[in-house]
């Protein structure tokens, strides 16, 4: 099968590669680019651990082409924030004990940043509607949906609403 | 993932002259192409990645919706001629998968998957939508009820496409309802799916019009039309609608797979079609509104 | 001094979480390394009758490929030593190792296995643990199916039953579960020039990986180290050794690191699962409500191997009474062997099955006897100084105190709406 060269564009960071057309954005995110916060769990869109945005949208990386992502701004789990730097939804996510085995957390994080820049003051029903993608298997949501709630409320703070 | 060539046509005829290589697949959305070809369930030769087309929009004139066939879920919900003209179907793209999904699976490919369980079928089905097809022949419109042929199969010719859905824009005093029955209320494929349409007369009594589809209890989804004839040209009433509802529970052939047992999906179905045609009603007769 | 308890405190490692900078199994990587890939039986039960990896060696890309042969002490397991590591004259269950493949790409790996040449001579299978008890049942180890039987006799049954007003008897199923940790079983294995194993895992029990490794692969503790990497969740599903051996063989037979990731579906097929249980309950009570005898035979379906069946159908036993004061029980547990998917440790270790099964009972009889059944259970609820059918004795028992409190955040006995029109 013949390599093609594309340009990926990462977290602000464009990366000249060759793919085959079987290689899935997932797989080619991690192995290729290193960028392996992006996480695999069941290779059949149904975990959302390798949840990534897509120009602004979550979208399953596992079930994406990568040819797919030609022309498009791909964001990361390593470009929301850094330890030195943390995005407020991942401050919250550590705050609030949103956290366990943390395997899910990179895509529930992906998803609640896209469901905040879409709508900064959502409902319980609107952040677990937002996360129904994402499964956890250790926290039971409840922790999840309290740190999105704070993360809104902290990233709102001083626009003048409640 | 075994291997294969990849092409992203930008024309509709380019497509179909890809399409008509011998093991070429279209791929649309992908959400369930990929798991197909990661299990070893179809391997083509070649992908036409159908993304580049110009297939992407919902458009309406002269009374007519246009929604191409490579439009997204998340596109359908955020359309606001499909909130207005088209509730039903918004509400059952805001059941299928989760975010994800929807930001991937398009319309035209859940309709060509032709499952029995495919949640936008139903409610196309109540609104008599029909589905325009490009070949190297020209183009032709079929009824989407004739679109599905069997579990899984749809009436596409080898090399032919689907590219346009269309629904008229309804009536006055229509009210619509679509519900889903799942094991869970994300990412779950239906145990049973139910949409039903009323269009009621001047005298807001009076059934002019009623469509009642189901999935997930036949071979195709498909629609309810002795229950339909139960309402038809009758004044609708509570027990009207009992009745039509037990019609549609008899007239369906489900089985019993891993999501339900066929008594269930019956029994649910009769439920689901009352509560579908009970909302309608009341959306007909201006008490409730769309998405309520 | 420093108080935590009542302080938020994050978790220390949550900032390399939250972040995607921690190190699950499935993110290890090292220059060089072979991807590995395990051929897996595709019957429940069969006798090998043909395995030619001839093929697949063949195939360029493929390092190694190693079957029971290559295994120096192909037997394991905690209680029995019934499982072997890649299958030899039989395979006993779909999912049972057959050959594992270290190759340079995930892909080769995948089109080796394919290449593995086995001829099998399907047997019948025996999927109900029940049926496998029959003594004409097909045997899937030696002369009987049943690998365990976990006894417990406190005061004198039969007394009891004499002295009951009434008896009610119940069986309760409980099904298969997966523990579907979101990460799977993944792990790398290298070799030192000195010949030191080191294994990077995604487990829970290292040191228990690690003695298991020392008998598999015949190589002294002190020249195997096991490092947990981050755990995407385990459950108990990663409470024992699975890929590591497989990995380690290939590493040493190579020179090069080897890394393992399982899909999806192999953590349905071949890890374990959570026992299915069927148990059967009887028991003897007064008119007042007494409870004065209980029997439970409880069926554990180990599947292929015995991996924790005994251990966990041991605490089940224990448990077997249920958190009640009983002065006459019988408890008979049995662990048979089918062809299903092993059953291993997971969260309750065989308890949840029987919390289940005696607490549907209790309902049953509060129900038989037209007690409330808040009012049964305090009625005979252990308290400090009750004895177990076990001999110990309990020091310490908040269980009255528990239920009322649970009482009241549920409200219990307010009224349910029920939109009854909508149906």
């Amino acid at each position: 099968m013949i390599e093609r060269q594309i340009e990926l564009r990462v977290n602000g960071q464009s990366f000249t590669i060759l793919v085959k057309p079987q290689d899935l954005l997932v797989d080619v995110l991690r192995d290729q680019l290193g960028f392996t916060g992006t996480k695999k769990g069941c290779g059949t869109g149904e975990c959302g651990a390798c949840t990534i945005l897509l120009d602004g949208k979550p979208v399953n990386s596992c079930l994406m082409p990568a040819l797919r992502a030609r022309n498009k701004d791909i964001i990361t789990i390593e470009g929301l924030g850094t330890p030195e730097h943390l995005h407020p939804l991942q401050q919250a996510f550590i705050e609030n004990a949103a956290v366990q085995c943390g395997f899910c957390a990179p895509g529930m994080l992906l998803s609640a940043k896209a469901l905040l820049d879409a709508n900064s003051h959502p409902t319980e029903t609107e952040i677990r509607q937002a996360i129904s993608g994402n499964l956890c298997r250790c926290t039971g949501y409840a922790k999840i949906v309290q740190a999105v709630k704070a993360a809104a409320q902290a990233m709102t703070q001083g626009d003048g609403n409640p | 993932m075994p291997s294969f060539e990849y092409s992203t046509p930008t024309t509709v005829d380019q497509a179909i002259a890809l399409l008509n290589q011998s093991g070429a697949s279209a791929l649309a959305g992908g959400t369930d192409l990929l798991i197909h070809l990661r299990a070893g369930i179809v391997a083509p030769k070649q992908l036409v990645d159908l993304s580049a087309l110009d297939l992407n929009y919902v458009r309406k004139d002269d009374g007519i919706i246009r929604i191409g066939a490579m439009t997204t879920f998340a596109e359908i919900l955020d359309s606001d001629v499909v909130r207005r003209d088209l509730p039903c179907l918004a509400e059952s793209a805001a059941e299928i998968g989760a975010v994800q999904t929807r930001n991937m699976a398009t319309l035209g490919g859940n309709l060509c998957s032709a499952v029995p369980s495919a949640d936008s079928a139903p409610p196309l089905l109540v609104y008599d939508a029909r589905v325009k097809i490009a070949g190297s022949d020209g183009e032709r419109l079929v009824p989407l009820e004739q679109f599905f042929v069997g579990p899984k199969k749809n009436a596409l010719k080898p090399g032919e496409l689907l590219i346009e859905i269309q629904a008229s824009v309804p009536l006055p005093r229509t009210g619509a309802r679509f519900l889903k029955l799942g094991r869970r209320k994300a990412m779950s494929l239906a145990v049973v799916n139910v949409a039903a349409r009323l269009t009621l007369g001047q005298d807001h009594r009076r059934v002019e019009n009623v469509r009642i589809a189901l999935g997930a209890v036949a071979p195709t989804p498909r629609r309810a039309k002795r229950a339909e004839s139960v309402l038809q040209g009758s004044d609708v009433s509570e027990s009207l609608i009992d009745r039509a509802a037990r019609a549609a529970a008899d007239e369906i052939a489900p089985i019993s797979d891993l999501r339900a047992t066929a008594t269930f999906r019956r029994e649910s179905s009769r439920v689901l079609v009352k509560r579908a045609l009970t909302h309608a009603w009341q959306m007909a007769t201006g008490e409730t509104k769309p998405n309520d | 001094m420093t108080h935590v308890i009542g302080q938020r405190i994050p978790r220390h490692d949550a900032i390399l979480q939250v972040t995607g900078k921690a190190e699950y199994g499935i993110d290890l990587a090292r220059r060089g390394m072979l991807h590995a890939k395990v051929l897996r039986s595709a019957l429940p039960h069969a006798k090998l009758l043909k395995l030619d990896t001839t093929r697949a060696r063949n195939l360029p890309g493929v390092a190694a490929v190693i079957t029971a042969a290559d295994v120096p002490n192909n037997r394991f397991g905690f209680t029995h030593l019934d499982q072997p590591l890649l299958a030899e004259d039989k395979v006993r269950y779909r999912g049972d190792a057959i050959a594992a493949i270290a190759a340079d790409s995930l892909k080769t790996a995948e089109e080796a296995l394919r290449l593995i040449d086995v001829e099998y001579e399907p047997l019948p299978g025996i999927f109900d643990p029940v049926q496998a008890m029959e003594p004409d049942a097909p045997k899937i180890h030696g002369e009987s199916n049943i690998a365990s039987h976990i006894k417990i006799r406190y005061g004198d049954i039969e007394l009891g039953w004499s002295r009951s007003d009434e008896i009610v008897e119940d069986t309760l199923t409980t099904q298969m579960i997966e523990h579907a940790s979101i990460e799977p079983h993944a792990a790398l294995a290298e070799v030192d020039g000195r010949g030191m194993v080191t294994v990077h895992s995604s487990v829970q029990r290292p040191f228990l990986i690690a003695t298991d490794l020392s008998k598999i692969l015949k190589i002294p503790l002190n020249r195997i180290r096991v490092v947990v990497t981050a755990v995407g969740g385990g459950f108990g599903g990663k409470n024992e050794i699975t890929m590591e051996p497989y990995i380690c063989l290939l590493a040493l037979k190579t020179g090069k690191p080897v890394k393992l990731v399982y899909t999806r579906e192999e953590e349905f097929q071949a890890t374990t699962v959570r026992h299915p249980y069927i148990v059967k309950y009887k028991s003897g009570v007064k008119k007042d409500g007494t409870l004065v005898a209980r029997q439970a035979r409880i069926v554990s379906d180990a599947g292929a191997y015995v991996s924790w069946g005994e251990s966990t159908l041991s605490k089940a036993c224990i448990h077997g009474a249920g958190p009640y004061r009983i002065p006459n029980v019988k408890i008979d547990g049995y662990l048979v062997y089918t062809n299903n998917s092993i059953g291993g440790a997971m969260r309750g270790f065989g308890v949840p099955q029987l919390g289940f099964a005696h607490e549907v009972h209790t309902d049953h009889i509060a129900e038989k006897l037209g007690i409330d059944p808040l009012e049964f259970r305090l009625k005979n609820a252990l308290v400090d100084g009750s004895s177990l059918p076990t001999g110990q004795v309990l020091e310490s028992v908040p269980l009255k105190e528990t239920m009322r409190q649970a009482v009241q955040l549920i409200g219990w006995k307010k009224e349910v709406a029920w939109d009854e029109k909508a149906r």
